[in-house]
């Protein structure tokens, strides 16, 4: 039975032969995480973070924030959560439920995720400077991470957060799950597919929303690359890295993607693929 | 431009960081989507509790002879409707039977919450033993009780004991976009023929059209949810509910049976 509700500003749908109370509970980790994650809600505690203190953050947050860091750290930048202000200043600053606006404070375009610190031990997140932080990435792949979680009884099943996918087991008909990537300029054709079985599958691409991930290294929006997906263990991992591996070379991307451990593909805008060696194709 | 690494050092410490991090705030966030799961259900329960009842008064409001006053229905209670509750509002996943307000002894089978969902098109898939420590706990009849006059208990209303006089009933369901009109056809005390009476939903009725057959094989109106028609399946089930409640024996609507 396939189940849909409209959460985290996309369509969220679980595929899972549950009860529908086990299924609400996974939806509820949506809002739960949207609730602590969102920089479009001015009520979220996202919002209510202020440069200049350490702020006590609830563990969904925290955690959000120190793995966000730490792809930064590891992407050099590539990725990086800071770009927040940059991002409204764009004009991605609507909520996507009720269109308002959200004010973001006013950011300086140096700002950096080393403007931002975690203390493990007083579990605190300290902003150096005004910045909006965007968890849109880590957040959504950590909720649906959860969700999976939650599921885990169930065994085979399947989440879509808008394309975000974690799948579990095998399909109804007891095969592996297989993926397709979405062509960037044809909607209805697929540049490629995989099978794949308790592996989350991202893909940062431009088809959806145009272009909106920033290269904060630039302070531009990236281009070159149509569609970087990757498979990982987690939603959280994938769904970052596959921000990330849209900003980098394709090169870079494979090499970061293979050292980590994790499969991906990434086209690019002249439809030139990279793939990881493993990556498992149906 | 990335960094890097000592040779022998495998960057796996964000797969490891990221599992770890999930696990944290599943840890943290386990009680609170499990009461807020519980609410969830509370509310669609007394939502569907109510719903079933106020449709089943409003057919008794045509000419009622000599069958007892109706209770007054309780109010529909369209706030908790939102559009995510709505969305995956719980249905009941044994043969339910529409309350009748106008005898308390009627029994409203509700979710059961440990009932296996029937899958459109999953195949059956074993549960493992983990399934008891994560099922929802049983909602409390009282607080359904307390706000309705129908009697709320986890007992399924078993098909077989059903008793359905021959004839065919209309039933009439809502949706968001539109009413399904359900007709069941019931011959020697069973459900043989069933469908759709009239349409009037945004969406063509044929988006449900493999759920249509299905009271016939399982003697129920508890059909499958569509995938993308989640809402014309459940107002087609409202509407078979209505449907089948008017051909109950004993049904206090009995003038108001069409023959």
């Amino acid at each position: 039975m396939i189940r849909r509700e409209a959460l985290m500003g996309t369509i969220v749908s679980i595929e899972v032969d549950a009860p529908a109370a086990t299924a609400n509970r996974a939806f509820e980790w949506f809002r739960l995480v949207e609730a602590h994650c969102s920089r479009f809600d001015a009520g979220s505690e996202l919002c209510q973070l202020k440069a200049g203190r350490p702020t006590p953050a609830s563990p969904v947050l925290f955690e959000a924030v120190r793995f966000a860091l730490m792809v930064a750290e590891e992407t050099d930048g590539a990725f990086d959560p800071t770009v927040g202000g940059r991002m409204a200043a764009r004009g991605f600053n609507r909520h996507y439920l009720t269109r308002e606006v959200t004010d973001a404070p006013s950011t300086s375009d140096d700002v950096s995720f080393r403007d931002v610190e975690v203390d493990e031990r007083e579990r605190t997140i300290l902003l150096r400077r005004p910045l909006t932080l965007d968890l849109g990435a880590v957040a959504k792949g950590l909720a649906i991470d959860a969700a999976a979680r939650e599921l885990q009884p169930f065994r085979n099943f399947a989440i879509d957060a808008g394309g975000d996918l974690y799948l579990s087991g095998h399909n109804p008909r007891g095969e592996l799950w297989s993926a397709g990537i979405r062509h960037p300029h044809a909607r209805d054709e697929l540049v490629d597919r995989m099978r794949v079985s308790d592996r989350a599958v991202c893909t940062s691409g431009t088809y959806e929303r145009g272009p909106h991930i920033l290269d904060a290294r630039r302070g531009e929006a990236a281009v070159g690359v149509a569609s970087a997906t990757v498979v990982a263990p987690s939603a959280m991992l994938a769904d970052a890295l596959a921000t990330a591996a849209f900003i980098l070379e394709p090169e870079e991307s494979i090499a970061l993607l293979t050292r980590m451990g994790v499969q991906g593909l990434i086209v690019t805008t002249g439809l030139e693929h990279f793939r990881t060696p493993d990556l498992c194709r149906a | 431009m990335l960094k890097r690494r000592g040779k022998g050092k495998v960057s796996n410490d964000l797969v490891a960081a990221s599992c770890m991090a999930v696990l944290a705030v599943y840890a943290a966030g386990y009680s609170r989507t499990r009461d807020a799961a519980r609410r969830f259900e509370t509310q669609a329960k007394e939502r569907r509790a109510a719903t079933g009842a106020r449709r089943t008064a409003a057919k008794l409001t045509p000419p009622v002879i000599s069958a007892p006053a109706p209770q007054p229905a309780p109010e529909y209670n369209a706030a908790p409707e939102t559009a995510t509750a709505r969305a995956a509002a719980p249905r009941p996943s044994v043969p339910a039977v529409a309350p009748k307000p106008a005898n308390k002894k009627a029994v409203v089978s509700m979710p059961v919450a440990t009932a296996t969902a029937t899958a459109t098109t999953a195949a059956p898939s074993p549960l493992p033993s983990g399934v008891q420590e994560i099922a929802p706990v049983p909602m409390p009849a009282q607080e359904s009780t307390a706000s309705t006059p129908i009697a709320i208990t986890r007992e399924p209303a078993a098909t077989s004991t059903a008793k359905w006089r021959d004839g065919t009933y209309t039933g009439l369901g809502d949706s968001p976009h539109g009413d399904i009109e359900a007709r069941v056809v019931i011959r020697d005390g069973r459900i043989v023929e069933a469908g759709i009476a009239s349409c009037d939903t945004r969406y063509p009725c044929s988006v449900i059209d493999p759920l249509i057959h299905q009271p016939v094989d399982r003697q129920s109106a508890d059909v499958d949810y569509m995938s993308h028609a989640t809402e014309s399946s459940d107002a087609y089930y409202y509407a078979l509910v209505a449907a089948l409640d008017s051909a109950r024996e004993q049904s206090p609507a009995d003038a108001t049976i069409p023959k």
